[in-house]
């Protein structure tokens, strides 16, 4: 009965350890990860697209939106830029891939500063027409296929996790978009008017010159054109920031959740302690007068005392690890922030550290038991105990 | 069988919190010398003494007593509750400290022994059968009594064993025929909780005796029992005596002292014949 109160404070605290801890590394190193995709210092999207765009880059759900090259061109004319690459969204259907709807973006190689840099790590050749790089949740089929508007396209590459929309996106690059769009429109409805298959551009990602700042570039592109006030100004930085502050609070929170947790558990882990010292007095006194020394009184104590510790931080950690790693995805989504697992070494470390806590706290409950014990009279003890 | 008592006034040290010790009187008993002392007895108490404070207020549990008990001595001490009797041979165990005076088991003075030397010295040369219940509630009555073996890993008094399974069968065979010999035997697979007041003391018995002890040490080792155990344990006390342990009991049961060969008495602290 007591063996099993005290187990199930430790797994508690346990459980609350990790479970807490994991989510904020996880949420951190969404963080961290989405920080390192958003290579562009401004996004300029067609009139009325801007949130959109911000969900795309986020954990939205994915879109179609587009201008034409023209109005792209043009735009990459204004002071102040040093790099410029356009980029095509395409909300898929339904694919047989996946679970959900596809994000496809179409990119150009040639241009890009954004996308390449991060898939450079898994694939290193030229996205040729008609190929694909498949996001990480993308399922992709033995042969390395998906099968998207009834056409088989190769992937070269599948990208590693990044906790964002990405993961539930295929990139192709900007030849393939027209062949996307004519495959859509001989299975369902078509995705975009066949004339702006070739011209439809959905951002133009743009890098600022030294010494600019993106407000002040996006000001030079609406001097452009009297129509280029309409588009739509994404500032991904901003974006950070905004999210960077929800996953503060959220951490903030989670760190106060599990603090109390903490609290709460050390005191009835010490009150279960407390509990038992009458009964623990008159079985170690009981032991005393059969001849046991003070050493191996706490010799059994702290064994009984680690045990308990180790074995409610495994099954704490495992009851974590339960909910936390087959949910991953669904935990990332409901949280509606970056949401990527942390490396393995990483975990492995923290289920070490939540269950050498779970023994420290399990033998520092059993202290006070221990202090008791240690009194020299066995005798007075024993009758504490009657 | 031989002893000799002696009490005087005491001083006052040491504190307590139980309500269960005896009140001063500061009398003042003249020695007894009832027979001449033996060359090496086993127990010796000279001028024993052990100061309690209640409510702020110093009193002796124990004053000023001296004892010898000889091996194979058997010796009683009668008196009311609160008395200091309880005290007293807890002392004898090295269970309590005196606050003056001292206590000589087996040729040690146990005042001057480290903890492992006086725990040692209670598992190989002390049985102590206590008046509350002291039996592990999660070992079964066998493992109960063999649990003074099993503390120091060997059966002490017997020879060495060629194996630890040996060892451990032979202090099992022993178990088993103490607790034949106080009719608790068909017990062994028992647990406490399932035991009777009675048998739980029978059972208390046969762990104090498992090591073969120079000194028995029992208080009330009668008080759950129906006559007929009584005799069993009274019976089988004796004969441990006659077979050479010295045996300290105390007492109220009239039909356990007519086992002893002397029968003191404690009152407010100061031990005399009875």
């Amino acid at each position: 009965m007591r063996t099993g109160a005290l187990l199930a404070v430790v797994t508690i605290l346990t459980l609350a350890f990790f479970g807490g801890t994991m989510l904020t590394m996880n949420l951190n190193a969404g963080m961290t990860s989405m920080e390192r995709r958003l290579g562009a210092d401004l996004m300029v999207v067609p009139q009325n697209t801007t949130q959109k765009a911000e969900a795309l880059l986020t954990d939205g759900s994915p879109s179609t939106f587009y201008f034409t090259k023209d109005i792209a061109a043009k735009v990459e004319q204004a002071d102040g830029i040093e790099q410029a690459s356009e980029q095509t969204y395409i909300a898929s259907l339904a694919a047989a891939c996946c679970a959900e709807k596809l994000q496809i973006i179409g990119y150009d190689p040639a241009t890009d500063f954004v996308i390449e840099p991060w898939v450079a790590s898994q694939f290193d050749g030229t996205l040729e027409n008609g190929q694909m790089l498949a996001g990480a949740n993308v399922n992709v089929s033995a042969d390395g296929t998906v099968e998207l508007y009834g056409r088989t396209w190769p992937v070269v590459a599948q990208l590693a996790d990044t906790g964002t929309s990405l993961d539930n996106s295929v990139f192709i690059n900007l030849d393939t978009v027209p062949d996307m769009v004519d495959a859509s429109a001989k299975v369902a409805k078509r995705i975009m008017p066949a004339e702006y298959a070739d011209k439809a551009v959905s951002t133009v990602l743009v890098k600022v010159s030294e010494g600019y700042d993106a407000q002040t570039v996006a000001a030079n592109i609406q001097r452009l054109d009297p129509t280029f006030p309409e588009l739509g100004y994404v500032y991904p930085g901003g974006i950070t920031a905004s999210t960077k502050t929800a996953l503060n609070a959220l951490v903030a929170y989670l760190a106060v959740f599990v603090a109390a947790i903490w609290v709460m558990g050390v005191i009835v882990l010490l009150a279960v302690f407390a509990s038992s010292v009458n009964e623990r007095k008159r079985e170690f006194a009981s032991l005393r007068i059969l001849g046991a020394t003070r050493g191996m009184l706490a010799g059994i104590l702290l064994r009984e005392s680690a045990l308990i510790g180790l074995g409610g931080g495994i099954l704490g950690v495992g009851l974590a690890s339960l909910a936390i790693f087959p949910f991953s995805a669904l935990i990332g989504r409901q949280l509606q922030l970056p949401y990527l697992q942390a490396a393995w070494s990483a975990v492995l470390a923290v289920m070490a550290l939540a269950v050498i806590c779970a023994v420290t706290i399990g033998v520092i409950g059993s202290l006070s038991v221990l202090v008791r014990i240690g009194r020299p009279e066995a005798y007075l003890t024993l009758r504490e105990g009657e | 069988m031989t002893g000799s008592i002696e009490a005087m006034n005491g001083t006052v040290v040491g504190t307590m919190d139980g309500d269960t010790a005896d009140s001063a009187t500061g009398a003042v008993t003249p020695k007894i010398q009832v027979a001449a002392a033996q060359p090496e007895p086993l127990v010796e108490l000279k001028d024993l003494t052990r100061t309690f404070i209640r409510r702020g207020v110093p009193f002796d549990a124990v004053s000023h007593v001296n004892l010898t008990i000889a091996p194979g001595e058997f010796v009683a001490i009668v008196g009311r509750s609160g008395n200091g009797k309880s005290t007293l041979i807890n002392m004898v165990a090295g269970l309590v400290r005196p606050t003056s005076g001292s206590v000589i088991v087996d040729g040690r003075n146990v005042a001057e022994l480290n903890d492992r030397e006086l725990s040692l010295l209670r598992n190989r040369a002390i049985g102590f059968v206590t008046q509350s219940q002291t039996l592990l509630a999660n070992l079964n009555v066998l493992d109960n009594v063999m649990l003074p073996v099993v503390l120091y890993g060997a059966l002490y008094g017997a020879a060495p064993a060629e194996s630890e399974d040996i060892d451990a069968e032979r202090a099992a065979q022993h178990a088993r025929t103490l607790l034949e010999r106080l009719d608790v035997a068909d017990l062994a697979d028992s647990y406490p909780r399932e035991l009777s007041g009675g048998e739980m003391r029978r059972v208390s018995i046969a762990r104090a005796l498992m090591n073969t002890p120079k000194l028995l040490i029992a208080d009330e080792p009668t008080g759950d029992l129906d006559q007929t155990s009584t005799d069993l344990v009274m019976r089988l006390l004796r004969e441990r005596a006659d077979d050479g342990t010295a045996v300290l009991m105390v007492t109220h049961d009239p039909d356990a002292l007519a086992w002893a060969d002397t029968v003191y008495r404690m009152d407010a602290g100061a031990l005399s014949m009875a």
